[in-house]
């Protein structure tokens, strides 16, 4: 057959095109409708950015926060939303801002910082000023700062700074850099939105000082271990946990007569035997006990205690004792259709035949999971004469003479699949 | 890479003039699926359709046609309304030999998609374009044993990047000249 030459030269150039061209995919305004999207969704009527400075200094960042008003039908009000929103600043050489509202401040001037979603929007002026600090001052709104209870750690410190020909003082609590004389004693926090939070670690006194342009400030705080009546850690009974697996504990502290602090942060914990359990005093995941070896352990938690000084110091309180069961992971095995037997016999006329599936785990217990939700049953195939049927709880049902292979397949929730087969022979 | 693809639409184009002209037109009633799913956020959309379609042989069994489509019925979810306001398009088909009246194709082109959203009345976020590489495919048969008249039902995937899915599944005849 004669093709004509341009013809194929279309085709080919259009397949060329196709590819081409699918490189220039792509879309306008969609950012837009994924907004509307989110907004919707998550039922949110307007959105707010939350109060912050009004003057900054040249050359730092001032972290914003959007929070949203949600329909009042939600139990959720007002979820932090900084993240999804769109920021933008009027004057980018001024006051740059990240996706995640982190502003940074260029030079001095005014600038509107904008938050939106969809159609809502909200906005916050900033003015960033060169003027001189003049003076810092700490600030808490704690009772009594000569008297902060042991292991807690939410004691926040403020720094307010204030500045040349200016009425209203700027909170700089993020921009000093704060220490504390005696970090034993009073762990101050620089860590970004924590910055001034104090844990009290021991008993004694210590003083905290906010530095900034060669200026500071001093606060003298004293940790008192009076007030701490008890320690009790979670979960405490019937632990067990499987080697190479974990367990969170928490610790609650009683201050006073009945108020109640989780302290799992500031506590020390320990086990006393680390060949079978062990227990994190790392920031990133204190209390996370781990399984070792099969056995044993008792862990607990304690308050106050310095052992690196002559004498010891000992504990102001101590939790109450965990026994924890170290063991193997138990995995399945293997699961079995009538307890493996290859064949099951019935006579036109009879009854239905129940068959069973059972789960053999790896410590040789076992689970029924015949019309369990995760077990599926199935005519694998008909061996001779008339095919049974099988219900999906595993009951065969059938009115002649003939031989049906059955199957059952149990899928768990790691995606495993184990399966077995059975002959059912009908006589 | 790009401006390889629109010279090659331009030669096609020559190409198909210079030809002799097979020609067949095609409308359908189109179903389109629309999802939008933005992180735990999703929503879907099925706004209804009214397409024509324009092409021409240039091989037995291959074809090459120019489509549109605009919106019939609007459809909601989460309190958006969802319309498609066009689309336009251009592309291959490649059909498989007659049998007992019937045939499957294939299309292949390019294409562009207006969506047009209203969240909740209040008229945004308004219209936004999609445009990308398409395909799919349909089956399709003679009617009453017309050598020119077929009844078909196709489906084509038009943009799916970023989260946002355009799919259509469409009933419709085609006339064959």
């Amino acid at each position: 057959m004669l093709i004509d030459t341009q013809k194929i030269m279309a085709v080919i150039l259009l397949l060329v095109s196709v590819m081409g061209l699918s490189a220039c995919g792509g879309s306008s305004g969609d950012d837009e409708f994924k907004e509307a999207v989110v907004v919707n969704d998550m039922k949110i009527t307007s959105i707010y950015i939350e109060p912050s400075n009004s003057t900054v200094e040249v050359g730092v960042t001032e972290r914003y926060v959007a929070r949203a008003n949600i329909d009042s039908n939600s139990s959720d009000p007002d979820p932090d939303v900084t993240t999804i929103v769109r920021w933008s600043s009027s004057d980018e050489s001024i006051v740059s801002i990240s996706a995640s509202g982190v502003a940074t401040t260029h030079a001095d001037g005014m600038v509107e910082i904008r938050a939106e979603i969809a159609d809502l929007s909200d906005f916050k002026d900033l003015t960033v000023s060169s003027a001189a600090l003049e003076r810092i001052e700490i600030k808490t709104d704690i009772d009594n700062v000569d008297a902060i209870g042991i292991c807690t750690h939410s004691n926040e410190f403020k720094a307010d700074g204030f500045y040349e020909n200016e009425d209203v003082a700027r909170n700089i609590t993020t921009i000093v850099t704060w220490t504390s004389e005696k970090e034993k004693i009073a762990e101050i926090s620089t860590e970004i939105g924590t910055e001034g939070h104090v844990s009290a670690l021991l008993v004694g006194t210590s003083i905290l000082t906010a530095a900034r342009h060669g200026l500071v400030d001093t606060q003298e705080i004293t940790v008192e271990g009076d007030s701490l009546t008890s320690i009790a850690i979670t979960p405490d009974t019937d632990v067990t946990v499987f080697i190479g697996g974990d367990q969170q504990f928490t610790a609650m502290g009683t201050y006073g007569a009945d108020e109640l602090i989780d302290i799992t942060q500031t506590v020390d914990w320990e086990v006393d035997d680390s060949g079978n359990l062990t227990v994190s005093n790392n920031k990133a995941d204190k209390g996370l006990a781990e399984g070792v070896k099969a056995g044993d352990a008792t862990i607990v938690a304690s308050c106050g205690a310095d052992a690196s000084v002559t004498p010891a110091v000992e504990a102001v309180q101590t939790s109450n004792t965990v026994d924890v069961t170290v063991k193997a992971a138990v995995t399945i095995d293997s699961i079995q259709i009538n307890d493996g037997a290859s064949t099951k016999t019935g006579t036109v006329g009879g009854s239905d035949i129940q068959l069973t599936a059972t789960l053999v785990y790896s410590d040789g217990t076992t689970k029924d999971v015949a019309d369990d939700s995760k077990t599926s049953w199935s005519v694998r195939g008909t061996n001779s004469g008339e095919t049974a049927e099988v219900s999906d709880t595993g009951l065969v049902t059938y009115t002649a003479v003939g031989s049906t292979e059955i199957k059952v397949v149990y899928e768990d929730s790691d995606d495993d699949v184990y399966s077995d087969t059975i002959d059912v022979d009908i006589n | 890479m790009i401006k390889k693809g629109c010279l090659a639409f331009i030669l096609m184009g020559q190409s198909i003039t210079s030809s002799a002209l097979d020609l067949y037109v095609g409308l359908d009633a189109n179903y389109i699926l629309s999802e939008v799913t933005v992180d735990d956020a999703s929503a879907e959309f099925q706004p209804l359709a009214l397409s024509g379609r324009i092409g021409a042989y240039i091989e037995p069994m291959v074809g090459l046609e120019f489509y549109g489509m605009t919106g019939a019925a609007s459809d909601d979810d989460l309190d958006i309304d969802m319309d498609l306001s066009y689309t336009l398009g251009l592309a291959a088909r490649f059909e498989t030999p007659e049998s007992e009246g019937g045939k499957i194709y294939f299309l292949l082109g390019y294409g562009i998609t207006e969506l047009d959203m209203d969240r909740s009345g209040t008229g945004e976020p308004g219209t936004a374009t999609f445009h990308d590489f398409t395909y799919g495919g349909g089956v399709e048969f003679r009617l009453g044993g017309s050598d020119k008249l077929f009844i078909n039902l196709q489906a084509v995937r038009y943009y799916a990047k970023d989260d946002i899915e355009i799919d259509g599944a469409s009933l419709g005849l085609r006339y064959r000249f």
